[in-house]
């Protein structure tokens, strides 16, 4: 006896004889028995044609070349492989970026619907954990979180963060405009502040009345000259908004460093490119760097231009690449006696609506290593009292959030974390202007869905359940404020369970 | 250009959807032509019915953007039909509109091929 296989040249080789083999048949059916069988023929007909297209009239396509129709089935399930696995195939922890645990936390929280587990953690057990106390904190008695950005300067308009998760920078183009509107005016529902992203003039974020931190990326949409330097007038202009409360020069990001930013033309509407400066039917690429920053000092000069001017606190963004060039701009920070307000480590794992593949996977430093770096540095270099650091890759829940407070985060910037509570299911469509559930899209019939005030008290309801969780493990850590974390707060993964010495200090 | 694509697209729709429309209700009323022609055919009078049920969907469908690829479809597998009746027991006769009506749709198919779900624009992403 032979065993039964299934060849699939063989298969597609006797498709494409029985298509038009049956489409024959049917058609003398029709004519010598009923002319209803035509209905079927004229359906033979259609796939005989198409498959004759295939097999001989394109070659673009090796496979649809050799094996006819029955090939589109590879494309078909391509196409819908993705769905295929999030639905049924991949585990609850295994998917990238976040895992379908991860995402159910965000979507419970933001529907303030219970978020306990039961039975047991999903995760390894030989991660990075927090540490906690033999002798946790009376909930009772946590300090109310509060950060002041620019006091280090003793500048007038400085500004307090009351929370310590900002809504980290999307821009209106990378994202559409009731995603803005929603997240903005779930930000000033949850008291946070929510940053703009490099997409020019912000007109939707501006409109629901949050306070904002202006991005420049190095394009300087909304401050530029048509050159692409940066226009005093239109910062000056914009930094008097009372709503602009910091301005973030942006560096790189986790996503892309060391490449501008990358807005494809499928989302470049007339809106935008009216916002932006810039013309519709091409891919919008901003430049990998500021023209005014080719150097140390030079940065510096224009770090203290941007503060002189707006007046209010400024900070940077940047992913961690080379580790001297960080020391060195610590140093020369000392030395000028120029000090941003703020530095934003982004870690190499964090998001973006659009990216060449091979910056995202390979490029970069990511957060739980880089922190520590930069923290450090700046310790040594005698400049860490002079700025406040943030963080931002990754950070949608709060355990990972207080890993990098205890590695030397002030505040959390989470975008993710934030798209998912307004309805993301990680389609993984931001650069396409398909998204399904209307977020990082422009097209009205998908943006139809998003409820803007539905969706900004889910941002509301994740704030405040993310608030709720830190202070939870902050007591469980034994401390009453978040300043007090520090890298004695976690466990390294390398760290040696049956090691019985005190030393637990988190390995750079 | 896209402009012109629009109107000769837009052109296209009105146009087979009127004939289509014509001939759909031409066939729901009973016309003594469409009686004669389908009683020829052995499909007097239900499958009278049901391909002018089929022309006048196809017509009110082409007048919509949302419908219109779907329905150029409907419309190009109907002429279709028609056309292996005309080779068939019918003749060659009465087919004046036949072939830029059909053209019309394939046109109007190609322009729209986008819209189908078995576009290729999600393939290997």
């Amino acid at each position: 006896m032979s065993k039964l296989t299934v060849d699939l040249e063989k298969v597609a080789h006797s498709v494409n004889m029985i298509i038009p083999a049956m489409t024959i048949l049917l058609a003398l059916l029709g004519y010598y028995v009923s002319f209803y069988f035509h209905f079927l023929t004229v359906a033979g007909l259609f796939l005989t044609v198409l498959n004759m297209s295939y097999l001989y009239g394109q070659k673009r396509h090796a496979l649809l070349a050799n094996f006819g129709l029955l090939a589109q089935g590879r494309y078909i399930l391509e196409s819908i492989g993705p769905e295929l696995r999030q639905y049924l195939f991949a585990s609850d922890t295994e998917e990238r970026p976040f895992n379908r645990v991860e995402r159910s936390e965000v979507y419970r929280k933001a529907q303030g619907v219970d978020s306990s587990s039961s039975f047991g953690t999903l995760l390894d057990a030989d991660e990075l954990k927090l540490a906690h106390s033999m002798f946790p904190m009376d909930k009772s008695k946590i300090e109310p979180f509060s950060l002041t950005f620019g006091e280090e300067r003793g500048i007038e308009a400085t500004y307090t963060l009351n929370s310590p998760v900002i809504i980290s920078g999307m821009s209106f183009g990378a994202l559409g405009e009731k995603a803005v509107r929603a997240l903005s005016r779930g930000a000033k529902y949850a008291q946070i502040p929510m940053n703009t992203g490099e997409g020019g003039h912000p007109k939707y974020h501006l409109m629901e009345g949050a306070d904002l931190i202006f991005q420049i990326g190095t394009a300087k949409f909304g401050v530029r000259h048509e050159d692409g330097t940066l226009d005093e007038d239109k910062l000056r202009a914009l930094s008097a908004l009372p709503q602009i409360k910091m301005i973030e020069l942006k560096f790189s990001q986790g996503a892309k460093p060391g490449k501008g930013g990358l807005l494809p033309k499928e989302k470049i509407t007339e809106e935008i490119s009216q916002l932006r400066g810039v013309a519709m039917g091409s891919d919008v690429v901003s430049p990998t760097y500021h023209s005014e920053c080719i150097d140390v000092p030079s940065t510096l000069d224009f770090i203290a231009r941007l503060q002189e001017v707006s007046g209010i606190p400024v900070g940077f963004k940047l992913c961690i690449g080379r580790i001297d060039q960080f020391r060195a701009l610590a140093q020369g920070m000392k030395e000028r006696d120029i000090y941003p307000d703020f530095i934003t480590i982004d870690g190499a794992e964090g998001g973006t609506g659009a990216a060449p593949k091979s910056f995202m996977d390979d490029v970069g430093m990511p957060l739980l290593r880089a922190l520590p770096i930069a923290h450090r540095i700046l310790i040594e270099e005698g400049v860490r009292d002079r700025l406040k650091l943030l963080s931002s890759g990754k950070l949608i829940n709060a355990g990972r959030q207080l890993k990098a407070l205890s590695l030397g985060a002030d505040a959390i910037c989470s975008a993710r974390g934030f798209m998912l509570a307004i309805g993301c299911i990680q389609a993984l469509q931001c650069n396409k202007n398909s998204c399904p559930v209307g977020i990082t899209t422009h097209n009205p019939k998908l943006q139809r869905g998003l409820d803007i005030e539905l969706k900004a008290k889910r941002v509301k309801n994740y704030a405040e359940s993310l608030l709720k969780d830190h202070k939870e493990l902050l007591a469980a850590t034994g401390h009453k404020a978040w300043r007090d974390l520090t890298p004695l707060n976690l466990i390294a993964p390398e760290h040696d369970q049956a090691d019985t010495s005190d030393r637990q200090e988190f390995t750079l | 250009m896209k402009i012109l694509m629009t109107l000769l697209m837009w052109g296209c729709q009105l146009g087979v959807a009127f004939i289509l429309a014509m001939a759909g209700l031409g066939k729901l009323q009973g016309s003594e032509m469409d009686i004669a022609l389908f009683t020829e055919l052995n499909m007097e009078p239900g499958g009278r019915v049901m391909i002018g049920i089929c022309e006048l969907c196809s017509a009110a469908g082409l007048l919509h953007p949302l419908s219109a690829a779907y329905s150029a479809l409907l419309g190009a597998a109907v002429l279709t039909g028609a056309g292996l009746a005309h080779l068939g027991p019918l003749g060659a006769e009465g087919l004046d509109l036949y072939l830029p009506t059909y053209s019309a749709l394939l046109l109007i198919l190609i322009m729209r091929r986008g819209e189908l779900p078995f576009s290729s624009s999600r393939a290997h992403h």
